[in-house]
């Protein structure tokens, strides 16, 4: 029997909370949430390990959500989340998701990917 | 029957020169003859007269210029003298007199008779009109001294004296043969025998240094008036009296441009400073007249004049007061029309609120995109936080309920905050799209809710969901919310409250009706509208911008705005290019 594959999602936000919630509604035995609440360690990170999609908050302390996605990996699928009213992105990212976020919408592309890993 | 026992002027002048005439010869015998006497008695007698022949010489002499005198009386009460007669005449104390008076008044007499067709005058006239003291004298001769023109009005005023016993009294020019030009007054009476006219009679007066002092004052004048009309402003004395009547007794002709009035009209108009004031000024220049008045204080007013034609004027006077004994104030000044200026610093003062307003605007929009981020992050946790408490209480019905009911709320925020989006927007990239009408008002509507709730308006929309447009949605939310935002304004405190918008579909478009409780728009409103900066909000409240910048967008989008007429409401209709659902599918 063939083991199911993990699902390795990238979330960044500098506010912590939406991060716990996050990883309380979309991971499971299937999905693994990486948090990281600065833009600094989740390059860091990207780097060492091999995230499947990433989810990228737009206003971050150290640098804007297009800037982090320019450093990331260019295999790594990006969305963009934002609370901004307008964002003009320097970053083509796949989609760009507005805050407060709908929670199917986040989990239909989750499960997209891992339908998809688990398919390869 | 000819009366014998009148006598007529003529026959009086007649009698008069006859009888001094042979008086006069008399006397002169006379006087000849005391001359003679004296001589004889000395040459008879003594080298001296007695005192008793002297005393009675010397009375004979009195009497006789005594006599000569009374004689000349009587012909002068007559005033006419034959210019022959006058010749001959000895100079006596009294026609020497007579002469000095005529010569220093420079009068002269004159007489034509009808009937014998005889002029006779004064020496004054020969005088006067430069004439050989021996020439003969007729009427043929006197006319053709005038120049035509003179020549035929003269002629006319003696006709007209003859028949219809017209007096004159007139001024005319003269040149005499020597050359000299002259002003002569004239004046002519009618003389009557038996009632019927038999004579003319009158004066000929040398006015001319009058006359040529009027024609230096009048030059002046004009000169005056002509160096004071390119005066920026009017210049004018004023005078009141101590009762307060008043009056202007000088203008100059800047006065009839800035009153908007003739010189007549002005000259017929006594109270016009005050009556042409704008009423709301009225008290303000009152007061100023009467400080001025009592103490004597230089005059200083800005206000508004309102003209004939209903044209709003702004004017600045300034005068200086002099008291004159009868306690009456004059007032030497200017006045100037600072229309231009006034309105100029006038739309100064609407720019700068303007440009204060945008410049709100600008912060507005940088503080919404800043309050974007800052609420949905919350809202986000929010909504995160449900989506959890939902999916580990699925089986608990009455929790699910409220959760659903709780994230309408977020919902409701989220959807507020991205209406502010419209108005953060700094860029100006059009991006037409197929939209829901009915979609594109409600969401104007929530917008604006907080506004419509606040002042409790009822606000009714009836459209239906198939109507779609084609246009920039931000635009044309912008327009809407623009719309519905006067009408709150409109009827905000009336007492009736209420907004109907109607969409409708008329030939191939689509019509957007906004009408709400206002008693409609002045006729003057109604033109102005929609040009930039009009605003019949207060100062601050309004840009004035709102539907210049509308109909803009509604131009631009194919479309047409406009301010209804016939309904007794105030409505605004927009009408833009239909775009029916189906097509609305098909191509997109």
């Amino acid at each position: 029997m063939k083991l199911k594959k993990v699902l390795d999602v990238l979330y960044v936000d500098d506010e912590k909370e939406l991060g716990d919630i996050f990883k309380d509604l979309y991971s499971n035995e299937f999905v693994k949430v990486h948090f990281f609440d600065n833009s600094k360690t989740a390059i860091e990170q990207s780097k060492k390990n091999d995230f499947d999609i990433a989810f990228l908050d737009y206003r971050l302390p150290e640098m804007l959500g297009d800037e982090v996605a320019q450093q990331l990996p260019t295999s790594l699928p990006k969305y963009l989340i934002t609370g901004e009213l307008e964002v003009v992105s320097k970053y083509d990212f796949i989609d760009v998701i507005s805050k407060p976020t709908d929670f199917n919408i986040i989990k239909n592309i989750i499960q997209k990917y891992l339908d998809k890993k688990n398919a390869s | 029957m000819k009366n014998k026992n009148v006598f007529t002027r003529e026959d009086v002048l007649e009698i008069v020169s006859r009888i001094r005439h042979d008086v006069n010869n008399e006397l002169s015998k006379i006087s000849g003859q005391i001359e003679l006497l004296k001589l004889a008695s000395l040459e008879s007698g003594g080298n001296q007269l007695s005192s008793d022949q002297q005393k009675y010489f010397e009375l004979l002499k009195r009497s006789i210029k005594k006599t000569s005198e009374h004689l000349e009386l009587t012909s002068t009460s007559v005033n006419i003298t034959s210019g022959k007669n006058l010749q001959n005449s000895k100079p006596t104390f009294l026609n020497l007199l007579n002469d000095q008076i005529q010569r220093v008044s420079k009068v002269g007499g004159w007489r034509f008779d009808f009937s014998s067709k005889q002029l006779v005058w004064t020496e004054q006239m020969y005088t006067i009109q430069e004439l050989d003291l021996n020439s003969t004298v007729t009427m043929e001769i006197w006319l053709d001294l005038f120049n035509m023109k003179v020549r035929a009005a003269l002629v006319n005023l003696f006709d007209e004296a003859a028949r219809n016993e017209k007096s004159w009294d007139v001024e005319i020019p003269y040149i005499s043969a020597q050359g000299s030009k002259k002003w002569l007054r004239l004046i002519g009476n009618i003389e009557k025998l038996n009632n019927k006219p038999c004579a003319l009679y009158g004066t000929l007066q040398d006015v001319s240094e009058k006359r040529f002092a009027q024609i230096e004052l009048n030059r002046k004048r004009k000169l005056m008036d002509r160096i004071l009309s390119q005066s920026p402003g009017m210049v004018y004395q004023y005078k009141m009296m101590a009762n307060g009547e008043a009056h202007f007794t000088y203008v100059s002709s800047k006065a009839y441009e800035i009153y908007e009035m003739t010189e007549l009209d002005f000259k017929a108009k006594p109270t016009l400073m005050l009556d042409s004031v704008h009423s709301e000024d009225k008290t303000d220049l009152l007061k100023a007249v009467e400080d001025s008045f009592i103490n004597l204080t230089k005059f200083q007013w800005t206000g508004r004049l309102q003209n004939p034609s209903g044209k709003i004027k702004w004017i600045k006077a300034s005068a200086a007061p002099h008291k004159n004994r009868d306690g009456s104030v004059i007032w030497d000044g200017v006045l100037l029309d600072i229309t231009e200026e006034k309105n100029v610093e006038l739309q100064l003062e609407k720019e700068k609120a303007l440009r204060v307003q945008s410049s709100k605007l600008a912060v507005l929009g940088e503080m919404s995109a800043g309050v974007a981020h800052e609420i949905n992050n919350p809202l986000a946790i929010i909504k995160g936080t449900l989506d959890l408490i939902k999916s580990e209480n699925e089986q608990s019905f009455g929790l699910i309920k409220r959760v659903a009911v709780m994230n309408n709320s977020v919902d409701r925020i989220s959807k507020i905050i991205s209406g502010l989006k419209k108005f953060s927007r700094s860029t100006s990239v059009k991006t037409v799209v197929n939209c829901q009408l009915a979609n594109l008002i409600t969401e104007a509507l929530q917008l604006l809710n907080h506004r419509i709730g606040k002042y409790d308006i009822k606000v009714k929309l009836d459209c239906s969901t198939d109507f779609y447009l084609q246009c920039d949605e931000v635009e044309m939310q912008q327009v809407i919310v623009n719309l519905i935002n006067n009408s709150i304004d409109a009827i905000k405190y009336l007492n009736e409250k209420w907004i109907n918008i109607i969409c409708l579909i008329r030939k191939e478009y689509v019509v957007i009706q906004v009408i709400d409780a206002g008693p409609g728009l002045a006729p003057t409103a109604q033109e102005k509208v929609f040009q930039p900066f009009f605003t019949s909000k207060r100062v601050g409240e309004g840009t004035g911008l709102g539907l210049s910048v509308s109909r803009g967008i509604i131009n631009e989008h194919g479309g047409r705005i406009r301010l209804m007429s016939g309904i007794k409401n105030t409505g605004f209709e927009i009408s833009l290019p239909m775009r029916s659902e189906y097509e609305a599918k098909k191509s997109s």
